[in-house]
């Protein structure tokens, strides 16, 4: 991933537990931050205690490229957390930060049906740039579950009113507090569902309350759009990395039609191990796009971290890819002559 | 000007990631070639730097053959000699001259902008998917992708196996006047003329992907083509070029070295 160096033009106390941070990327990277509603930015942060020497976090943008010149994020203070903490206790305007260009699929989708946002706590920041967007290109209708353990910690309170008065035909904002009605639940959810695309972001056990409500609603897989707030655990990358189970030591691989039993560490993918062991299948991009190392299960099981190139016919057969493959039982066989 | 082979024949695919066309004769601008790649159906559940919806995870995608309504109109731009003369950029037909009808595996006939294109393509993808148009080529990396026979040959000696070199989905196959395939990745940073007026500079390799592995004629894939190429040969075949002086090229053109 390539980091940019971006200017803090200005910090925006939001709550006492919330700033945002409007940021500016300098003239010859402006490129690569174009953006679409609801997509993150990554933070690479100095870190003198991290294994690489600096920890790498994600932040949704809260403003929306059709409405702001500038792009915000919004950081919420987590207890304990040291990104979060450093973010809202030392970054001020006119300092630099390392930022790697936009992504993330928490977008809107192209067609006509109404949204219904679900969004808790710090997740209504990728909810809130998605409801500027969508009111910037028209009629549409949005309704919006915000969840919150307060009134104190409802960050874009106001933004979020005015924005509910001056588009009162189309948006419509239901705010929950914890404190006035208790956790929520799927009950609360389901009279929000309907024919509509869902788009949720919030803490993790929000977010299983929601997504529960909408199956057992009957809403369609392909209506249903998530954005999960992890912690990155592996600076390299800005995926959730799946684990093997800790039992996992090795895996059998037959390569040039020998067999060989490959000794597994924690945290590589199959490839790794392979290239590891002085073993050299066939592989370019590393990243899931190019389908150079494409092999056949014989046995055993793996998750990807991510595919971009198998089609579900290649799954079927049961190929898999070795740089995204990562072993979940002990008895992984792949082939990589197939 | 050293000829050095010639122009086998020249190839253009009118939807992206679809059955290509082959064409006596085209006019090959900066962008590409004329009508190659206008179309490319994307998904959203692609990434957004490759938005495309392509062979690669759905193979018979291959199977469905786009061509032209008005074929001849999609070839050279009206009023060529003139521009050339002139030293004028020649301006392409309008965009209904670009008009593509798609017939696909089935033997169905279909506008590729009819509604029932997508329809058909709908539980091929998880995301929706919708068709982009652009006049300027959708290639993925540069605008002329080039090809030698030699190149194939050897591959298919070397993994002891026929291979069509329409898997390649270049657009100019070369033959060339030396044996020996990858003879073209010797060509790198120098400029060749093919043709009359064309000039491009060969600039880089191609480096393949699961596309290669894909039968264009039945969309069974041998994944070991692009395990051998990764693996024998940096998985790259093939070169990408960029167009110096625009022009039109035809089947048995000449190729000689510029520098
Ligand atoms: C796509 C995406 C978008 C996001 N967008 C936003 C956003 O817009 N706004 C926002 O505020 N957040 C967002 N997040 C979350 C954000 O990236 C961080 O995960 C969050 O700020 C916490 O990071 P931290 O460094 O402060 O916490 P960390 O230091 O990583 O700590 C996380 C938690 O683990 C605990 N912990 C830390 N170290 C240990 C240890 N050794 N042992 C036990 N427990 C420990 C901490 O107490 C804390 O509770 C987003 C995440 C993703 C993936
Ligand atoms: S090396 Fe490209 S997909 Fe694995």
């Amino acid at each position: 991933m390539k980091f940019y160096p971006l200017t803090v033009l200005d910090v925006i106390d939001e709550t006492d537990s919330a700033r945002s941070f409007v940021l500016e990327p300098q003239a010859d990277s402006a490129e690569h931050f174009h953006y679409k509603a609801g997509q993150f930015l990554t933070f690479r942060v100095p870190w003198n205690d991290a294994e690489d020497g600096f920890l790498d976090r994600c932040y949704s943008l809260s403003s929306a490229p059709e409405t702001s010149e500038h792009m915000k994020v919004t950081v919420k203070r987590e207890q304990g957390g040291r990104v979060s903490n450093w973010f809202n206790d030392t970054v001020k305007a006119g300092d630099v930060i390392d930022v790697a260009a936009p992504s993330g699929r928490f977008v809107l989708k192209g067609n006509d049906k109404p949204l219904a946002l679900f969004a808790a706590g710090s997740g209504i920041t990728p909810v809130l740039s998605i409801i500027k967007s969508t009111l910037a290109g028209g009629a549409k209708s949005i309704r919006l579950f915000y969840a919150n353990r307060d009134k104190e910690n409802v960050i874009f309170h106001q933004e979020l009113d005015a924005l509910c008065n001056q588009h009162s035909d189309i948006l419509r904002c239901h705010h929950h507090l914890d404190s006035d009605s208790g956790f929520v639940n799927p009950d609360i959810i389901k009279p929000q569902c309907g024919d509509a695309e869902h788009y949720v972001c919030g803490p993790g056990p929000f977010m299983d309350i929601v997504e529960d409500a909408l199956a057992d609603f009957g809403v369609k897989d392909s209506e249903i759009h998530i954005e999960r707030f992890t912690t990155l655990e592996d600076a390299s990358s800005s995926d959730v990395k799946t684990k093997a189970p800790s039992d996992v030591t090795g895996f059998r691989a037959t390569l040039d039609f020998d067999d060989h039993d490959v000794v597994y560490e924690p945290d590589q993918t199959l490839l790794e191990s392979m290239l590891s062991a002085g073993l050299d299948p066939a592989h370019s991009c590393k990243n899931g796009k190019c389908g150079s190392c494409m092999v056949l299960m014989k046995d055993g099981e793996v998750e990807m971290h991510s595919n971009k190139v198998l089609s579900k016919r290649d799954l079927e057969k049961g190929y898999v890819l070795l740089c995204q493959s990562v072993p979940m039982s002990k008895n992984v066989w792949v082939d990589c002559d197939e | 000007m050293k000829r050095i082979g010639k122009l086998e024949s020249v190839w253009r695919y009118p939807v992206k990631s679809m059955r290509g066309e082959e064409v006596e004769e085209i006019y090959a601008a900066y962008t590409g070639l004329m009508g190659d790649r206008v179309y490319a159906v994307s998904s959203t559940d692609a990434i957004p730097e490759f938005p495309w919806h392509t062979n690669r995870e759905h193979e018979e995608f291959v199977l469905y053959t786009p061509r032209f309504k008005n074929h001849q109109d999609t070839l050279l731009p009206p009023a060529l000699e003139a521009t050339y003369e002139e030293a004028l950029n020649p301006p392409y037909p309008l965009d209904d001259r670009f008009a593509v009808e798609i017939v696909t595996p089935e033997g169905k006939t279909i506008d590729v902008d009819s509604p029932a294109f997508l329809e058909g393509l709908k539980d091929k993808s998880e995301g929706d998917l919708s068709l982009y148009y652009t006049q300027k080529n959708t290639v993925d990396c540069r605008p002329l992708s080039l090809f030698s026979l030699q190149t194939v040959k050897q591959l298919a000696s070397e993994m002891n196996m026929e291979l069509d070199k329409r898997r390649f989905r270049a657009n100019f196959y070369a033959d060339w006047d030396t044996e020996g395939g990858f003879y073209e990745d010797t060509l790198i940073n120098r400029r060749l003329k093919i043709g009359e007026r064309l000039e491009v500079m060969i600039i880089e390799p191609d480096p393949r992907c699961k596309s290669i592995t894909i039968d264009p004629d039945t969309a069974e894939t041998s994944p070991k083509i692009l395990k051998y190429i990764s693996r024998k040969h940096d998985n790259n075949a093939g070169v990408f070029a960029a167009v110096l002086k625009e022009g039109a090229v035809k089947t048995g053109d000449e190729i000689c070295l510029l520098d």
